[in-house]
């Protein structure tokens, strides 16, 4: 059970109620018993007084003595043990049956401390005392044992009681978050039993349900719509391009060029329209059926293309550099990456590079000499449509460079990050997990 | 549609929704000397299909009629052989890996030029139709499976990238007889060039260091001067 749970909150409380239902119980108890034993007690010193004020009676009519004469006598006669018996007349101690401080004199309205009391007025101004000590300690004792007989068994059977509701009460939940946890983006949810589930639980399943089934739908419409308009959009680039292409074989020197520059605008536009269409791709989805592909491959071809000879490092690549994934998606990456490090870096500086695996992952890292990335544009290069001051002044690009690349890796299991200090020529790295890593994942 | 009538066993179907996009191919195509029938729904490029003669086809993935995904399938399912090349886009992965899922030979990126479009086709028309029963590759504790485009030797996965297994196909296709260094070329690249040569000698010593192991087997023999071949093995070979 961990800390903070459902069932942590209800085996608390749980056993916090019966720790005051345990206390209660015995303060209650405790004062029951005493209110038993006074009750009797009482009783019993009535009798006593009765008895006591009759022996009186008797001893002063068999004596012919007076009551004040006959007291002691009739004290001892009547055999009273137990208690203690004394006889007044106004303030003076005719008889007591136990040594001791006395109790009295007694006087209307008077209270005994520590003392429960009887008493009786009787003939020629005598008055008659019994009494018992009131044995407060006793009823302290007895809230002492129930106390500490009546907790610990309390807060076990509280412990058991709280654990098992809590399970029962949390079951429902935990089936829900299973489902949730199951539930793959634009497909329905999984059917998961939530058996015995609470209304409470079922009310939440329910609306769940609906704002997913929502979400599900927006999200579908949304890659539909980007979908349908990067076709539109494909469709006359294709024409464009086409025309172009047939147009350049009947032309002259400088429409040639012309035309071939029209053919290359068409592809960075097309470039744009696609990396719409893999943004628009959800992360959890992953890559269909990932193939092999060996990144030192990729990164060959991609610097030979883009920045040409002479403007990366003659490095040594490695053989291979396996991942799992899609080779047109991971060449887009490279080369955004090589492309974003060209355009920063100095003709005479060139952009250098290393590419190795560590810790089961494959890492790509892209430095531009003489390029600096400040703090606060390391987030902002990866937003959308966000372009560098520098970047602006040249018009190429339009800042989905990085963001895309960032995307593709994130698609891939990995991720592209600023990895240089705004004192550090700009590094970038692209860490994608190497194919070894993904063998398990991918079967 | 106008040589629909001559269809015969050299003729190219394009199947393209964009009227535009479709004439300027089948142009483009007939300057290069293939007999070109276009049309511009799925269901009419089917019936031309079936009714033979045709030697490969450019089919576009979005129709009005369909997709051309599910097209391509439900072809492959009725026994169409014949190589079929599909128009989709680079970055659409789920749409490319459909397509060849759906038994589609190969895939060119919207928009496209039209000299890889030629490329693709002659290499297309080159190979010729594929092979369609045997899918498999055993040799000893080798196992390729060309439809799930994974290797195994004895229980350990070999990993083999896009163009190593494609060059492997090739050679394996060709059950044993030697395809020459161009053709490889032209069909795995789509060209030959001095780059390309380079990239198959270092695909060959790759496909050779992780699938001959230290066994001592040959499994690709070199042919100098002319190319590549399986070397025969007997026994469990299934080729």
């Amino acid at each position: 059970v961990k800390r903070g749970s459902v069932v942590t909150r209800v085996t608390r409380g749980t056993v916090l109620a019966s720790l005051i239902t345990a206390l209660t119980l015995a303060v209650a108890a405790a004062a029951i018993t005493f209110w038993l034993w006074r009750a009797r007690e009482q009783r019993a010193l009535a009798q006593t007084v009765a008895a006591v004020s009759a022996a009186v009676d008797r001893e002063a009519r068999d004596e012919q003595a007076t009551r004040a004469q006959a007291a002691p006598e009739a004290i001892r006669e009547s055999g009273v043990t137990g208690y203690r018996i004394e006889i007044w007349q106004g303030e003076r101690l005719l008889a007591a049956n136990l040594p001791g401080p006395p109790l009295g004199p007694y006087r209307p309205g008077g209270s005994w401390s520590g003392w429960l009391v009887a008493d009786r007025a009787m003939e020629d101004d005598l008055h008659l005392l019994v009494a018992t000590p009131t044995r407060g300690s006793e009823a302290v004792r007895v809230l002492g044992w129930s106390l500490l007989l009546a907790t610990p068994l309390c807060l076990g059977v509280a412990l058991l009681i709280g654990r098992l509701v809590g399970r029962r009460t949390t079951r429902p939940l935990v089936a829900f978050k299973r489902r949730i946890a199951e539930a793959r983006p634009f497909e329905p949810l999984p059917e998961v039993e939530i058996p015995g589930a609470p209304y409470e639980v079922r009310d939440l399943d329910a609306a769940f349900h609906t704002l997913w089934s929502g979400l599900r739908d927006a999200l579908a419409r949304e890659v539909e719509f980007a979908a349908n308009a990067s076709h539109e959009l494909r469709t006359p680039l294709t024409r464009i391009r086409l025309h172009a292409e047939r147009a350049r074989a009947d032309a002259g020197p400088i429409a040639r060029q012309e035309l071939a520059a029209l053919a290359a605008e068409v592809d960075r536009m097309a470039g744009l329209v696609e990396s719409l269409l893999v943004l628009a791709r959800d992360v959890s989805a992953g890559i269909p059926r990932a193939e092999v592909v060996n990144l030192a491959d990729t990164v060959r071809t991609v610097v030979a293309r883009t920045l040409g000879p002479g403007r990366v490092d003659p490095v040594v690549l490695p053989d291979e550099a396996l991942v799992r994934g899609d080779e047109d998606l991971l060449s887009i990456a490279v080369e955004n990456l090589f492309d974003n490090a060209g355009k920063f870096s100095s003709p005479e500086r060139p952009v250098s590079l290393s590419l190795k695996e560590e810790g089961g992952r494959i890492r790509l890292a892209v430095t531009s000499p003489g390029a600096r990335v400040t703090e606060v544009e390391r987030d902002r290069l990866f937003q959308r449509f966000y372009r560098s001051p520098e970047a602006r002044v040249d018009r190429r690009g339009h800042g989905l460079g990085l963001p895309l690349a960032r995307h593709i890796a994130r698609l891939h299991g990995g991720d592209v990050t600023c990895v240089s200090r705004p004192d550090q020529d700009a590094c970038f790295e692209l860490q994608i997990p190497g194919w070894s890593e993904t063998r398990q994942a991918a079967d | 549609v106008k040589s629909r009538a001559v269809a015969a066993a050299d003729t190219v179907l394009v199947v393209e929704d964009d009227a535009e996009t479709r004439r300027v191919v089948e142009e483009a195509l007939a300057a290069d000397g293939h007999r070109v029938t276009a049309v511009g729904q799925g269901e009419a490029g089917g019936k031309i299909l079936r009714a033979g003669g045709i030697a490969a086809v450019v089919l576009d993935v979005g129709l009005p009629d369909g997709s051309g995904i599910d097209l391509c399938r439900e072809w492959r399912r009725a026994g169409i052989r014949v190589p079929i090349l599909i128009l989709t886009a680079r970055t659409d992965v789920s749409s490319r890996v459909k397509g060849l899922d759906a038994g589609a030979d190969d895939y060119i990126g919207k928009p496209f030029a039209l000299s890889e479009l030629r490329a693709r086709l002659r290499a297309l028309l080159r190979r010729g139709t594929r092979p369609v029963a045997e899918q498999v590759l055993e040799r000893g504790p080798l196992r390729v499976d060309f439809g799930r485009r994974q290797a195994w030797v004895g229980s350990a996965e070999v990993p083999l990238t896009r163009r190593e297994l494609e060059v492997l196909e090739r050679l394996f296709w060709a059950k044993g007889h030697a395809v020459s260094r161009d053709d490889l070329l032209e069909e795995v690249w789509g060209k030959a060039t001095p780059e390309t040569a380079a990239s198959l000698e270092v695909i060959i010593a790759r496909l050779r260091r992780k699938l001959e192991g230290g066994a001592g087997t040959v499994l690709i023999r070199t042919l100098r001067g002319y190319g590549y071949a399986l070397a025969r093995l007997t026994g469990s070979d299934k080729t």
